[in-house]
């Protein structure tokens, strides 16, 4: 909350000191609940994701948005979405994005300050369910990047490539983030430098982007760090051609050099990688019948085993730790119906296949047994609004 | 002679002055003596005596009516004489015009009597206006012609003449010098007013200045005002008119993506069409 209040007053300082003129405000509301099926043999539970039990929950997806937008200047805008989200301590607000966007050509922008950088296909509008067709997009491609956020510079270069857009965003920042399935877990990202590419048309969107920046982890609970370099890289490619929607992203990540410990002083225990290399991938197919999008999303996650960590080193300890390769492949059948042109309401039916769940792949919160079930089912509801 | 002469004088000297009384009457009464039988001269003679107390008591009544006596038988110097009375005591009336008349022309004749009544009326300013100049002319004719009396009367004239001249000259002196320091005031004055004028014409000329360059100077500062709240009116009409623009290229996309869309209310793919764009930082 109060970063919210910082922000605000940036960003209020910064318009009212030019006569603030329009000021545009902007909002959307995910209201959705999940549950899953799957336990563990010794009677935990298993959270899937931050919230998703096998008790019904509205903390996973639903959220409320609220997007600023001020003229400090004819060619100056203020931007800053605030997020409220239920599973971060029941709606405590945090902004999303603040920044400050110049606009030095026709098409070029510098953005300065809190901004979304461009990895994925739907970085940009991430948070606004209503934009694309699931509740929550493929966890296996999105899980891959924790830090949804970098403090820091970013160029916007947009031009016209024959009936083509072509945009071109480089970045460069740094940013804390706490690490999906892991909550003592923070996560430290400097010198992050990315860009991407993106071509498109009236049918299809392609988009590469990639990234590099030092990682270094800090576990409170466990006194488990690790410190290395990381690298993502995202191919993307969507269409929409005569009512078949289709999404697709393939993304790989590399970690270098990552080493850590575990425990304090004489007792600390080196390793030699807490982070696996992980692939992943989907596909989503769609029919777009009026009102009505029902569509089909196979998605996979594969985490490499990590052949320099001792698993022995760590008997007893009950840490988590990648020994070894971890692989989820999942299917999503889904339904999009549109209430209006502002609301549509989602229905989504997964299973998922964890083939080995000694791995961590950044979905689960660690498990303390073996699973009931070799698959799970994940039901999802959801209503998606803007206005 | 001259003995004889010089030694009556000195005896006379040691006279005592009643003698000079009883001559006197001696004479007044010989006079009487003739005037009383008719003799016109002396019937004047007396008449005098009595006016100037000359031999006898005073008494210009009794003067009068010798005059009277000696004009009655036409006595030119005692009719001169009453006329000059006359004309004194009751002045001008028709028939002392026509005796003036007369005494003038017998004065311009050559009369000497009348030439010094003339001259005694213009000395004194009796029937005619007074006039010293004119008295002088006609008392010294007739003193030319043989009137003793003339001469005194010319001498006093002459003697006031000169008093009223000096008089005159003095008054004329001191009004010369009035009128100097008049003007040489007037001067000072005129030069002190010059210089005044002066003095406020250039205190004039320099708040008319001072006001000048303030008026120029708030010109300018106003002009600047005017040019610096032109160009920022310009500058706002730049970014209504690209705030238009780009509301009217927003409208019409958004009219695109509806004719483009199978129903009005559809899943969009492209997050840049429809109402979603609003949240996206990369649509145009």
């Amino acid at each position: 909350m109060n970063k919210v209040i910082l922000y605000s007053a940036l960003l209020g300082t910064s318009a009212m000191s030019y006569q603030a003129r329009a000021v545009e405000l902007d909002g959307y509301l995910t209201a959705g609940l999940a549950v899953h099926n799957q336990s563990q043999t010794d009677g935990s539970k298993v959270v899937y994701l931050d919230e998703v039990k096998d008790d019904v929950t509205f903390l996973q997806d639903s959220k409320f948005g609220l997007q600023v937008t001020a003229d400090v200047a004819e060619d100056m805008q203020a931007v800053a979405q605030i997020l409220a989200s239920a599973e971060d301590d029941n709606y405590s607000m945090d902004i999303e994005w603040a920044y400050l966007d110049y606009t030095a050509s026709e098409s070029t922008n510098l953005r300065v300050g809190r901004i979304k950088q461009p990895v994925f296909l739907i970085s940009d509008y991430l948070e606004v369910g209503y934009a694309y067709p699931w509740i929550r997009p493929p966890a296996e491609a999105y899980s891959n990047m924790p830090v949804d956020s970098i403090i820091g510079v970013q160029l916007l270069y947009q031009t016209r490539i024959g009936d083509m857009n072509f945009g071109f965003q480089p970045y460069f920042g740094s940013n804390t983030e706490g690490v999906p399935g892991q909550p003592t877990v923070n996560f430290f990202a400097d010198n992050y430098v990315g860009m991407a590419l993106r071509l498109e048309n009236r049918a299809f969107t392609f988009q590469i982007s990639t990234f590099q920046t030092d990682v270094s982890t800090v576990d409170t609970a466990s006194a488990l760090n690790s410190e290395g370099s990381a690298t993502l890289s995202v191919a993307s490619l969507s269409w929409d051609i005569a009512n078949f929607v289709g999404y697709t992203e393939y993304t790989t990540r590399d970690i270098e050099s990552d080493k850590g410990t575990l425990g304090q002083g004489f007792n600390a225990v080196p390793f030699d990688a807490l982070f696996s290399d992980q692939d992943g991938y989907y596909i989503t197919l769609g029919y777009r019948m009026g009102k009505y999008l029902p569509h089909v999303t196979f998605a996979t996650i594969d985490s490499e085993p990590m052949a320099a960590f001792d698993p022995t080193n760590f008997a007893g300890s009950g840490q988590p730790g990648p020994s070894q390769g971890a692989r989820q492949d999942s299917i999503t059948l889904g339904l999009r119906y549109e209430l209006n042109d502002s609301a549509a309401l989602k229905m989504e039916y997964q299973t998922t296949e964890l083939e080995n769940n000694a791995g961590n792949l950044g979905l689960y919160q660690p498990f303390s047994s073996g699973l009931v079930e070799d698959k799970m089912s994940l039901l999802s509801v959801a209503v998606d609004i803007i206005f | 002679m001259r003995k004889i002469i010089k030694f009556i004088f000195i005896i006379s000297l040691f006279m005592p002055v009643s003698l000079y009384a009883d001559i006197s009457s001696g004479v007044f009464r010989f006079q009487v003596k003739l005037a009383e039988q008719g003799n016109p001269e002396a019937q004047y003679k007396v008449g005098e005596m009595y006016e100037t107390g000359k031999g006898v008591q005073k008494d210009p009544a009794i003067a009068l009516t010798w005059f009277e006596k000696a004009a009655a038988q036409d006595h030119k110097k005692a009719v001169y004489k009453l006329l000059y009375l006359d004309i004194k005591s009751n002045g001008m009336n028709n028939h002392s015009k026509t005796q003036l008349g007369v005494l003038r022309q017998e004065s311009a004749s050559g009369n000497p009597d009348a030439q010094y009544y003339l001259g005694k009326m213009y000395a004194a300013g009796v029937g005619v206006p007074k006039s010293l100049d004119n008295a002088l002319t006609w008392l010294n004719k007739a003193a030319f012609n043989g009137v003793s009396e003339a001469e005194h009367e010319a001498i006093a004239v002459e003697e006031e003449l000169a008093r009223i001249r000096e008089k005159t000259a003095k008054k004329r002196a001191i009004a010369l010098e009035a009128a100097k320091n008049k003007k040489a005031e007037e001067e000072a004055l005129k030069i002190k007013n010059k210089q005044q004028a002066e003095r406020a014409r250039q205190a004039e000329e320099a708040r008319l200045k001072a006001k000048k360059n303030a008026e120029a100077k708030k010109l300018a500062r106003e002009k600047q005002r005017l040019d610096a709240e032109r160009a920022e009116l310009e500058r706002e009409k730049a970014r209504i008119a690209k705030q238009r623009t780009a509301s009217q290229q927003k409208e019409a996309v958004v009219k695109e993506s509806e004719k483009e869309a199978p129903g009005k209310a559809s899943f969009e793919s492209d997050p840049c069409k429809g109402k979603q764009a609003r949240f996206l930082s990369t649509c145009r």
